[in-house]
């Protein structure tokens, strides 16, 4: 029977399986060129980067001949993968090693198609061009990477924000901060990086002037997390005062509605503990003290830590009462504590344990100086 | 209605329901594709992933039940990982086996007298371990009570405020916990993400790290491999944009350890907890309105060992099978309700009439077609149809996956490689398909009658050794 005698609904029902089968076949072709295609691009990145990888060590090492000896590149696509090359090098090396390499970029005029790939929307192109701008650092790539800090997408901007302290770390952060406290999007484990790539200097004043400012609760969570990255000097009239209020009655109820960490409770108080644990200033002794009474567990915790910094020998009656404390990382950052003052040796230590009445606590205190004999 | 229109309006359903079901997949797959092109822009060409210096630490969390084959090497090469600061938690739930007394000999372990603290429930703790050799292992050993339990218990023991569970026969990638943190940095509403889980049966194992990917001889395994790319690279990298994926693999997965506590922790009955808690998760989250994202990065890698016997493979699909149906069952209401967002109003139906009901629909299409032809009640014009679509689609769709290899990772580069998996792909399609379509319905009748539960029992090959 031949195709056309056949019943239209069937013809149509083998044409729609040839049709599947054709597609099936072709997108595997596709699967078989663009392996292969891969294959192939890899084995000439591999090829390029068995050439230049030499050549950039011995540039940063400063053994390098004259770098017009430097092969040509040939290709946009081989201005890409040295740019990618250089950036993975340039990131472990520091001091004339990197400023050896940046000339080496320049002379080769890479920092030319750097800018180029900026302003391509390409963002493979862009993220690369960021990285080596960032290692350049030089302040004349400055109003190139600036208008890509305000980009809509977070990769991008956090990218240029993070090119941009490098080039001026105290100008950068004047600028990124209080975008930080409008940008949701930007993760605030990229703005750490961020400040821990600036330096104390360049991210304490942003943050003290922040401080003063009308911030919406995600927002203020968010800056009190940053503040460990700033001077405890500049932030210790503002902790003093957060210590200096009252403490509420009792902790606020669980509220599952408001779980996530920005509508925590206490976190000025949390945060104002960890300034002055920082500080070592023995004058906030008796600030640091009174907020073991706080209803709040988490900030128990955080009193401990910050006079675990500064402990004395009177401190152990407070903290062997807070082995038996309600809560549980209390009661082992109690018994730490404990087992890190000076001048108590391990027989004084077993003995202290020995007499805390409370189960928890001892058991606290077994594993604290179980992990102390290690 | 008589007999003949019944009869028509079943093979309509039946040929429908596979229409929908591949064109579904299909559709997941373009939304794959979309978001694996994003992911590789986003990379910016960096290969490797590098330390930043502010990676959170982790606790890994491993539950072993008779493991005493492979917990040696498995301990070692987690010990390896690169990571700048992680625990690793064993927790031995009761094994019948040497598992303890190798880890103890292995690892210099000593009794330390550590109080867990019990927010989540357990059965009894034996003992509380730590290494002499590695500061960052200890070990806990505790009376039986199945793999959500071990959990629980490692995750009260867990110290770092992200965990992340692995299956103690698995191996990860070295850099596998640098990529999987990844999205935790980048967004810090993230609570759980999850890897990609790959097959490890024909590969080259050394010292406890894969050091080549390979195609195994065994068909068995060769099928699962297209399976897992087609389960992981365009079954989770789709719904991950919507933030609407409902599984991450028990095998390796990192997840907020405050977040799953306020959830309750993995829950005892059932025998997939690793899905049941991640429909738990986006159901807890999304009732109170509280902002997070549960997101899935292809790169990550876990190889694991698949069964290479059709006994235990089929075990090992009954219980997903059951795992989803007690997941998917328990959390209606939610999903159905106001509050399902897009996990609950996309993902779960489309879970649930492909996933959950779909082995029986499919048994059933395949009986009916099959015998209503040597009957005469259905024309060989519906069976054609019928095959065309639920083979030849189930063709493209397995053909799509390895695309989506191709045009990411390449883990499989060489052509051999990737013409024999072309070929498994076809392949699977006649009878191990249909042969999976009855391991899942007998996933189904377990879950109906609610048998117990209890650890799989897996067969290992012993190609791994120590």
């Amino acid at each position: 029977m031949s195709f056309a005698a056949l019943d239209p609904v069937l013809r149509f029902a083998l044409l729609a399986a040839l049709g599947l089968a054709t597609i099936s076949l072709l997108v595997m072709v596709q699967v078989l060129l663009l392996s292969q295609l891969g294959a192939r691009r890899e084995r000439r990145r591999e090829r390029f980067d068995a050439r230049w990888r030499p050549l950039l060590v011995a540039e940063s090492l400063g053994l390098a001949a004259d770098s017009e000896t430097l092969p040509a590149l040939a290709k946009r696509r081989e201005c890409d993968w040295l740019l990618r090359l250089w950036n993975q090098v340039q990131f472990h090396l520091r001091g004339p090693a990197h400023a050896r390499l940046n000339t080496m970029l320049c002379t080769l005029g890479l920092d030319r198609h750097a800018l180029a790939l900026l302003s391509r929307r390409d963002m493979r192109g862009q993220l690369t061009a960021l990285s080596s701008l960032r290692h350049l650092g030089d302040s004349a790539y400055w109003p190139a990477i600036k208008p890509l800090v305000e980009a809509p997408g977070a990769v991008i901007s956090l990218a240029a924000a993070e090119a941009l302290v490098a080039i001026d770390p105290v100008r950068a952060m004047r600028r990124i901060l209080p975008m930080a406290m409008r940008r949701r999007d930007w993760s605030r484990n990229r703005i750490d990086l961020a400040c821990l790539h600036a330096g104390r200097d360049a991210v304490t004043q942003p943050l003290v002037d922040l401080l003063r400012e009308p911030l919406p609760p995600w927002a203020r969570a968010r800056l009190l997390e940053l503040l460990r990255h700033a001077e405890p000097r500049a932030l210790a009239p503002w902790a003093r005062g957060i210590l200096e209020r009252p403490l509420p009655e009792q902790a606020p109820a669980r509220t599952g509605e408001h779980a996530d960490a920005e509508a925590r409770p206490g976190l000025e108080r949390i945060a104002a503990l960890r300034v002055l644990a920082a500080l070592h200033d023995p004058a906030d002794h008796d600030r640091i003290l009174a907020s073991l009474r706080d209803p709040l567990g988490a900030a128990r915790l955080a009193a401990i830590e910050a006079l675990r910094a500064q402990v004395m020998a009177s401190d152990a009656d407070a903290l062997l009462r807070m082995l038996s404390d309600r809560n549980w990382a209390v009661r082992q950052a109690a018994a730490d504590a404990l087992v890190s003052m000076p001048g108590l040796d391990p027989v004084a230590l077993s003995a202290m344990a020995d007499a805390v009445y409370d189960r928890y606590g001892r058991e606290a205190m077994q594993r604290a100086l179980s992990e102390r004999a290690r | 209605m008589n007999l003949a229109d019944a009869g028509w309006w079943l093979q309509v359903g039946f040929i429908g329901y596979f229409i929908a079901l591949n064109g579904g997949y299909l559709g997941l797959n373009v939304l794959s594709m979309a978001s694996l092109n994003r992911y590789m822009r986003e990379r910016g060409g960096n290969d490797a992933t590098r330390y930043l210096g502010i990676e959170p630490s982790v606790s890994l969390l491993v539950p072993a039940y008779n493991e005493e084959a492979t917990i040696r090497s498995s301990v070692r090469s987690m010990l390896q990982l690169q990571y700048p600061d992680f625990e690793l938690v064993v927790v031995n739930d009761g094994s019948k086996d040497e598992t303890l007394r190798m880890l103890m000999e292995e690892f210099a372990l000593v009794p330390h007298p550590e109080p867990l603290r019990r927010t989540l429930p357990h059965a009894e703790i034996r003992g509380v371990y730590r290494s002499l050799t590695y500061a960052n292992l200890r070990v806990i050993d505790k009376a039986n009570g199945g793999k959500a339990d071990a959990l629980n218990a490692g995750i009260n023991a867990a110290r770092n405020a992200l965990f992340c569970a692995v299956d103690a026969d698995s191996i990860l990638q070295r850099d596998s916990l640098l990529r999987v943190v990844q999205p935790f940095l980048d967004d810090e509403r993230t609570i759980a993400s999850g890897g990609t889980v790959r097959i490890a049966n024909g590969s080259r194992v050394r010292g406890g790290f894969l050091e080549a990917a390979g195609i195994p001889r065994n068909w068995l395994a060769r099928f699962q491999i297209v399976e897992y790319l087609r389960a992981f690279l365009f079954g989770r990298l789709g719904w991950s944009p919507m933030n609407a994926v409902l599984i991450i693999s028990g095998a390796f997965g990192l997840f907020d350890r405050a977040r799953v506590i306020e959830a309750g922790g993995y829950r005892h009955d059932t025998v997939g907890e690793d899905m049941e808690l991640v429909v738990r998760l986006h159901r807890y989250h999304r009732e109170r309105g509280i902002p997070y994202r549960i997101r899935y990065v292809p790169d990550p890698i876990c190889w694991t060992e698949a069964p290479e016997d059709a006994g235990t493979l089929g075990r090992q699909r009954s219980r997903w099978q059951r795992g989803l149906s007690e997941s998917l069952s328990r959390h209606a209401a939610w999903a159905l309700g106001p509050k399902g967002g897009t996990a609950g109003w996309l993902a779960w139906p489309f879970m649930a009439l492909f996933e959950w009901i779909g082995p029986v629909v499919e048994l059933a299409g395949y009986v009916f077609m099959l015998f209503g032809f040597a009957l005469g009640i259905v024309s060989p014009l519906a069976l054609t149809v019928f095959l065309s679509v639920a083979i030849g689609m189930g063709i493209m769709l397995s053909v799509n996956g390895l695309l989506l290899e191709a045009l990411s990772f390449r883990v499989y580069s060489r052509k051999r490689d990737i013409v024999l998996l072309f070929c498994v792909a076809v392949i699977e399609n006649f009878g191990y398909r249909q042969l999976n379509t009855l391991w899942r319905c007998r996933g189904l009748w377990q879950w109906a009658t609610r048998r117990k539960q209890k650890w799989g029992v897996m067969k290992r090959s012993g190609t791994w050794g120590q």
